[in-house]
């Protein structure tokens, strides 16, 4: 048996030499219909898209907080699905700088049936998850620099999405006698010809029986989860999220388990791609000199999320475990696993 | 016990799945909207003016057109950049109207009524096409690009403008293939 986790430390040590030793590829291309987008209005868009992803990878980092004091190995894969809060189908766009400034250009929109005039500073448009958006008509009031880059823009309207799957996690997890649990996620796949490599690393350790927490009472235990993980494309995609939290158990004989758990987590690095086949003509009309320029479209990723909480049910038959949460984040969520143990032992 | 939770994993299996696969649905398409700017010359001796045009001469839908699956117009707005003669900018209008022709037939696309020259002189003055007729329109533009705007003004007593250059702004939402 330890021959066996020595091997599939040796692959994974592999796996992560291989990808440290990659060159870096073809950037990310933006196609055709997303030029119009600036690298604010990238970022505004796709933010809640970006938050389900963050809070996918942040799901099932452990189930109960009972860590026996025994060796063991399992495979694990949960889902999970997001439910959009309406807060998050909307986004300020930033609008050109000199909107607003009537000697230079005099704006308009019709929103829901109200004309407003000289809107300026920002613009509440629909995220990916949202729903119609609305146009701001401009005139130029002089044909000279820069009043005549004033033009009108319209943006991209949203998907009218309200439930959002998350992205699958697979993992390997490891129990080891100290009553500490490590998962292990590995992940690989082509983006726009070059390859996303995705790690994950969480460590579970049970603490309470250090304190005696619950004296004599063998069916509850308490732990803490410890995670991070990195997701990289080069060039184009460096990722990276951390999360850390408390998680509470309490086992029914026979019955099943119920866990609790308050956890912190976040999100951050940065997406870059270029416009695809730009041609400077055809955007000359845009009232961005980013666009105009055909700059590329680069922002920081970010997550809404910093806090969940939840809750969930574990029922072991044999050698899989099956789990169940609803939890309470910025994207509210419900997920489910199941857990094959392939063996454990003392 | 134990045949109620698989019963309840199947049931949640199946319902995500569900949602998984109509989420998939909903990405496989976007639209955007995008402004295309119509320059108009308005002659004080014709009521009626007509300029032809084509989706082909817009770079966002040239670039798109062969993953487009919907095309449609969804608001307008128009302004006066330049009047001759100057004083004309206090005419005043009963109505503009504004059409666009596909195949030879009108569709009423914006409506302004009891307005002056100047106020859409570098001034917008925004429309909304109403559904019905944004999907009629739809269905012919994906057939025939090609389309004719047609602007018909009925002036207040004696028209005094000689020409009124301008421009009308089209808004159409495009629905793209990913």
């Amino acid at each position: 048996m330890l021959r066996r986790i020595s091997t599939l430390y040796s692959v994974l040590l592999i796996c992560l030499l291989s990808v440290s030793l990659s060159n870096a590829g073809e950037p990310i291309s933006f196609t055709k219909e997303f030029n119009l987008f600036t690298s604010q209005q990238a970022q505004g868009f796709f933010k809640p898209l970006f938050t389900t992803i963050e809070q996918s990878l942040n799901s099932n980092l452990h189930t109960i907080a009972i860590y026996e004091d025994k060796w063991s190995i399992g495979i694990d894969i949960s889902t999970q699905g997001m439910i959009i809060p309406g807060s998050q189908k909307t986004y300020d766009a930033q609008l050109p700088e000199l909107y607003g400034n009537t000697a230079e250009c005099e704006n308009a929109e019709l929103r829901n049936g109200v004309l407003y005039r000289n809107v300026s500073g920002y613009s509440k448009q629909p995220t990916v998850y949202g729903g119609k958006s609305t146009p701001i008509f401009s005139a130029p009031q002089y044909d000279t620099h820069p009043s005549k880059h004033l033009k009108s823009n319209a943006y991209a309207e949203g998907m009218d999405i309200s439930f959002m799957p998350g992205v699958p996690v697979l993992q390997l997890v490891f129990g080891f006698p100290t009553r500490t649990e490590l998962r292990f996620r590995f992940l690989t796949f082509p983006v726009q010809g070059e390859s996303l490599n995705y790690f994950g690393f969480i460590l579970n350790q049970r603490f309470d029986h250090f304190f005696d927490i619950f004296g004599e009472d063998t069916t509850m235990g308490l732990a803490a989860n410890i995670t991070f993980h990195t997701g990289n494309r080069n060039p184009g995609i460096d990722m990276y999220s951390f999360a850390a939290g408390l998680h509470w158990s309490k086992y029914f004989e026979d019955i099943l388990s119920v866990y609790a758990a308050l956890q912190y987590e976040n999100m951050g690095g940065e997406f870059q791609a270029e416009r695809k086949d730009f041609v400077e003509s055809d955007f000359i009309e845009s009232p961005y000199q980013e666009v105009r320029n055909g700059s590329d479209i680069i922002f920081d990723l970010e997550s809404f999320t910093s806090f969940r909480i939840y809750g969930g049910i574990s029922k072991r038959f044999s050698f899989l475990e099956l789990n169940m949460n609803l939890g309470y984040a910025s994207q509210p969520f419900i997920s489910g696993g199941l857990t094959f143990w392939i063996a454990d032992w003392k | 016990m134990k045949k109620i939770n698989i019963f309840i994993s199947f049931v949640l299996i199946v319902l995500i799945n569900g949602c998984y696969s109509d989420t998939i649905d909903s990405f496989k398409t976007i639209i955007i909207q995008v402004p295309l700017n119509q320059d108009i010359v308005n002659f004080g001796n014709s009521r009626e003016t007509i300029t032809p045009d084509n989706l082909n001469n817009y770079a966002d839908y040239r670039n798109n057109v062969d993953r487009i699956k919907s095309i449609q117009i969804y608001q307008v707005a128009y302004h006066a950049n330049e009047v001759y003669p100057e004083d004309a900018i206090s005419q005043r209008f009963k109505s503009m109207e504004f059409f666009v022709e596909i195949n030879d037939k009108r569709y009423n696309i914006a409506r302004f009524e009891e307005i002056s020259v100047q106020d859409m002189y570098r001034i917008p003055q925004i429309d909304q096409v109403d559904d019905a007729t944004a999907e009629e329109m739809s269905e012919a533009l994906m057939i025939n690009p090609a389309f004719t705007s047609i602007s018909i003004f009925d002036p207040y007593g004696d028209i005094y403008y000689e020409r009124i250059l301008s421009t009308m702004i089209i808004v159409v939402k495009i629905e793209i293939e990913l």
